[in-house]
């Protein structure tokens, strides 16, 4: 591990550990928010008979640079 | 951009209203890392219920109560537990996940989750072995970060459950 890793990591454990100090109100405060979300398009919703065909429809509808597909899995051109 | 907001009470309003209505669940992926105390953040609610009749009747009513609005189909869908629905009809976003990837089944996970206030949550150990059998960029971008935390979470609670 480099020391710029190193101390990478150090910050993010020092994260962690203030979060963890923090009360479960502000741990939602901070960590959920609302913003354009274009994988939810709409008001819609939608039921997938299986975890798999959820990944497919993502992996068909969404562009790759969401991260919802699975490497090696075909993204779809952007 | 819709007008929807997520607040902390409507996290709560979740947890109390499944609560209430005696739903079994589990609060997990990145969300439920959050109420662990990871330090990330996230814009919806993943729930991992356990797949059954009963259970899903009961989150349909409390999911009603807090302002989804629900086809006949979407309330079939829930009680027959498809495997993944995506509900986007409420006051914010929620995902009920009845076969998340990686996780053997509800029991167990439930077994080895912690409750945070009224909040069960999938233990951290799970939510990472779930995310890695995902196996979507975005998770596996995530891992390390989240092994880090799990970490620190376990040394933070050496007499507790993991």
């Amino acid at each position: 591990m480099s020391l710029a890793d190193a101390a990478e990591t150090g910050s993010f454990r020092q994260q962690c550990r203030r979060q963890l100090a923090r009360p479960v109100a502000d741990r939602i405060r901070f960590g959920f928010f609302r913003n354009a979300n274009p994988v939810r398009d709409g008001n819609g919703n939608r039921s997938f008979d299986s975890t798999g065909e959820y990944r497919r429809f993502c992996e068909r509808n969404f562009p790759a640079y969401f991260g919802y597909a699975r490497p090696g899995a075909r993204d779809r051109p952007e | 951009m819709t007008d929807k907001t997520f607040r902390p009470e409507q996290a709560r309003l979740v947890a109390d209203a499944f609560e209430s209505h005696g739903v079994e669940y589990l609060f997990i992926g990145k969300s439920g890392a959050i109420l662990l105390g990871y330090p990330g953040a996230t814009q919806d609610v993943d729930l991992f219920p356990r797949k059954s009749p009963e259970n899903g009747r009961r989150i349909v009513s409390a999911l009603k109560e807090i302002g989804f609005a629900l086809s006949e189909a979407d309330e079939a869908d829930v009680v027959n537990g498809k495997d993944f629905i995506q509900l986007s009809s409420g006051p914010f976003d929620v995902d009920l996940v009845f076969a998340p990837d990686g996780i053997e089944n509800f029991d167990k996970a439930a077994e080895r989750g912690v409750r945070i206030d009224n909040f069960p949550v999938m233990s951290i150990a799970d939510i990472i072995a779930s995310k890695r059998a995902a196996g979507r960029k975005r998770d596996l971008a995530e891992l390390d970060l989240l092994e880090e935390f799990r970490e620190v979470y376990e040394a933070s609670w050496p007499n507790k459950r993991k």
